[in-house]
């Protein structure tokens, strides 16, 4: 055994630190680039600096990161111009460190703002941005390099690439992982519902009305999500898989309203091409004889290597954390976010809110006064999201309605995955008094399957 | 790698078997709706039931119109009764109407702010009138607590006296402009209606009936949506703020002026009008007595169960008939029954509150509608 073990170890240490070429790393930095100045550019044009970070008189911070507030004026409009420009600058590969951390910064910055737009692509962006800044993308095939800013480099040590690959792996096997469950598998939800309210579209839109189409779609879904990375990996079946890849996410981006994600993925899984096939991609930016047969190796290459393990070791962690919660992830939803999981749910809640104190003021809050349409329904379903409005409302009525220690009590019903609606949040309960904090929150109501 | 291509390639052989399988057993099955399903639908939506709504509506504003007119001329106790059952009138028909105000072409001009605002603002209305200003553009500047059908029930029912309302059209110094406040609201509520009727009629009837999907701007979406909005302000507006289930806020004392139609005392009319109505419309029920394609059918297609145990459509319609049962228990006067009887108010709210659920929550869910507008991506 102990000999296995170590020759297990050295095998994969002459796999991370054997020498390849940059290609793949310079290839991916182009694409990647492209995705994030289309991205934000689309962002912009779409409206939503102004709908969802200029127009909210409240924001769900992410607990730890109350602080981060909003830029006032045209502030906000400012930051998505650096992220641009630095998505322009990463794509060029000029001024490529400082780009990828400017870029890094405002995106998550953005990000961090408020909950209601957590998406789990956005999460994808954020650590591949951040991952992307401490490689060294712009040594081929750059405006760094053409300029001199930096010397050309044509090999590095493979765990560079393949760090990129894990990761892409982790978002898809989770993914796949996720849809293990009852719902998705056994009773083909949401898809059953979402499916059917597609049935109007060209062509394949009237198999959507037979009950067993919404079961084969999730069948697949959860097969290719587990396996696929796999597929990728291996030299024989990439050109399918890819091909696979790309349907998939064109499909599903046809059929959902879910933005940019397919292109993201399409484009992340590029990382997985051989060397020689970026190289091809290239030699349109590139002649060959403009080779140096430099190599990159990295300064305190053990230091960066145990940074990695830390970043992996978060990043298989923090999907499983919700196993330390009672109750059913999806309804309680403590644990749910930066987990990869995607297309799991349709739920639907309707909460209100009542107010009241011991002198006998009582209201019952519009929701639309403080929220959005948007931050509404997101706060509606989850219950993280409940209770920092209602410690809000605490708040707004104590100073700008004079009630005196007010009570902050919920009224919601929600109703998930095709299940009936059913009451979500104990509504004798004095949400002003719970702590904001990860222990488990006591005051949802159970969510029985009948 | 081998030794996972293997295990996949047998799951996957197996996969494509069970596909196989499912396919050719699906393909017998026929599917309960599809897009003519929709497309019947929809056009009865328009023709028998939304067109029809709005005509009649307006056919009653212009018998307000002349009424008005009428009554503006020689104001006596005999045109008065007049002009007040006009007005009665056309205010019932609106209650047909109001559910289709998240339709594209009364949302656009944010319908409810011009024609049904309550409670008016009594007291700013006079304050205007007393003026004597005697503009007619004055009117679309105005804020919406003084416009609309309230505006006109206050000026023709603020008291009991006809005499004193004929006086204040009549002798009063400002009667002049008392006519001409009454007139531009009158006025404004047919241009309103107009504007409504020519967007349906030219343009938005045709992208009404031919939208199949369930995106926001949808027809699916947006009649969901009306009818929860319906729901919505039925249980806020016209049961809870009077009962003081109240908005922003308020203290526990009740409001009985906040109610709708609440100086002619029709509150409990209105009530049973829009609970009627909307039964109706989620049935398919069109004012030429044909029954068509309505969403309670598709809803009763997909089979799914509400909040209560049963199936969804049904317990949508008997949720409503519990409803209407506790407003006739309120009934004949609203503001009676919250000052004396308020427990009665109270079983109401909290049976309103139940059919909200269903819209809000239940249908949504069941449709894969979205109850909101908002453009934005998922994941």
């Amino acid at each position: 055994m102990a000999t296995n073990a170590i020759a297990l170890k050295e095998k994969i240490q002459h796999f991370l630190f054997r020498t390849t070429s940059i290609a793949p790393l310079a290839s991916f930095r182009i694409l990647f680039g492209a995705m994030l100045l289309f991205s934000s550019v689309r962002f912009v044009a779409k409206g939503w600096v102004n709908t969802l970070y200029i127009q909210p008189k409240f924001f769900f911070a992410y607990q730890g990161f109350e602080f981060v507030k909003p830029l006032q004026g045209n502030g906000m409009y400012v930051v998505f111009a650096v992220m641009i420009l630095a998505a322009c600058c990463i794509m060029l590969g000029l001024f490529y460190r400082i780009a990828s951390i400017l870029f890094f910064i405002s995106f998550t910055y953005v990000e961090l703002l408020d909950k209601t737009n957590y998406l789990n692509h956005y999460y994808f962006v954020s650590i591949v941005s951040l991952i992307i800044f401490f490689l060294p993308a712009n040594k081929y095939a750059s405006l760094d390099v053409k300029w001199k800013i930096t010397n050309q480099v044509d090999y590095i040590p493979m765990w560079f690439i393949f760090i990129l690959q894990l990761q892409i792996g982790i978002v898809y096997f989770f993914a796949g992982i996720a849809k293990i469950n009852p719902d998705w598998l056994l009773h083909a939800q949401p898809l059953t519902i979402w499916l059917k309210s597609r049935d109007y579209i060209p062509v394949i839109g009237f198999l959507f009305d037979y009950k067993i189409v919404p079961y084969l779609f999730s069948w697949f879904g959860m097969l290719f999500d587990v396996s696929i990375v796999f597929f990728l990996w291996n030299n024989k079946t990439r050109p399918y898989a890819y091909l696979a890849v790309v349907v998939f996410h064109l499909l599903t981006g046809y059929l959902f309203q879910i933005g940019v994600f397919p292109y993201v993925m399409i484009v992340a899984t590029w990382i997985f091409f051989s060397p020689e096939f970026h190289q091809r991609f290239l030699s349109f930016f590139i002649s060959k004889d403009e080779k140096s047969n430099n190599l990159y190796r990295p300064k305190f290459e053990r230091f960066w290597i145990a940074l990695v393990l830390v970043h992996f070791s978060i990043q298989f962690l923090l999907p499983l954390r919700y196993l330390l919660y009672p109750g059913k992830l999806f309804w309680t939803e403590q644990g749910y976010r930066f987990s990869w999981r995607v297309m799991l749910m349709e739920k639907n809640a309707w909460t209100t809110f009542v107010v009241k104190d011991k002198t006998g003021k009582i209201a019952e809050v519009r929701n639309r006064i403080y929220l959005t349409p948007q931050q509404e329904k997101q706060m509606s379903t989850q219950p993280d999201m409940i209770l920092q409005f209602a410690h809000f409302l605490a708040k707004e009525y104590e100073t700008k309605y004079g009630f005196v220690n007010p009570e902050v009590y919920a009224d919601s019903y929600a109703a998930l995955n095709g299940h009936p609606s059913r009451p979500f949040i104990n509504n004798k309960i004095d949400l002003a008094k719970e702590d904001i904090n990860f222990a488990p929150k006591k005051w949802i109501l159970p969510f029985e399957n009948k | 790698m081998s030794y996972f291509i293997q295990p996949m390639k047998y799951i996957l052989q197996k996969c494509l078997l069970f596909c196989a399988c499912t396919i050719l057993l699906s393909c017998v099955k026929e599917p309960k709706t599809d897009d003519t399903f929709k497309k019947e639908m929809f056009t009865h939506y328009a023709d028998a039931l939304i067109l029809p709504s709005y005509n009649s509506y307006d056919t009653a504003l212009q018998s307000l119109k002349t009424a008005t007119t009428q009554f503006n001329t020689t104001p006596t106790i005999s045109t008065l009764t007049n002009l007040q059952q006009a007005f009665l009138t056309a205010y019932s028909k609106w209650q047909n109407c109001e559910i289709y105000d998240r339709t594209s072409p009364a949302d656009a001009l944010m319908t409810m702010d011009i024609v049904n605002y309550y409670p008016t603002r009594k007291d700013s209305v006079l304050a205007y009138i007393n003026r004597n200003d005697n503009s007619t553009t004055f009117i679309k500047s105005r804020n919406k607590n003084d416009k609309g059908l309230p505006a006109i029930e206050y000026l023709l029912f603020r008291t009991s006296s006809q005499q004193e309302i004929v006086d204040s059209f009549s002798i009063h110094p400002n009667a002049a402009s008392y006519k001409t406040y009454l007139t531009s609201l009158v006025d404004l509520l047919i241009e309103t209606n107009h504007t409504i009727l020519s967007d349906w009629n030219t343009s938005y009837r045709n992208i009404f009936i031919k939208s199949l999907s369930t995106d926001a701007a949808s027809s699916f979406s947006t009649l969901v949506n009306s009818i929860a909005q319906r729901t919505d302000d039925f249980k806020r507006k016209q049961v809870g703020i009077p009962a003081g289930y109240s908005g922003n806020v308020s203290t526990v004392f009740t409001n009985p002026p906040a109610a709708q139609a609440y100086y002619s005392n029709n509150s409990i009319e209105y009530m049973l009008l829009t609970l009627n109505n909307m039964k109706d419309v989620l049935n398919g029920k069109g004012n030429d007595t044909i029954t068509g394609k309505g969403l309670i059918d598709y809803i009763r297609t997909l089979d799914v169960q509400s909040t209560f145990g049963g199936n969804l459509a049904d317990d949508i319609l008997a949720q409503i008939d519990v409803c209407i049962n506790k407003v006739n228990a309120c009934a004949p006067d609203y503001t009676n029954t919250i000052n004396n009887n308020k427990q009665k108010a109270d079983d109401l709210f909290l049976e309103a509150k139940k059919l909200l659920v269903l819209m809000k929550v239940d249908v949504p869910s069941a449709l894969g509608v979205s109850i909101t507008y908002t453009d934005s991506d998922g994941d």
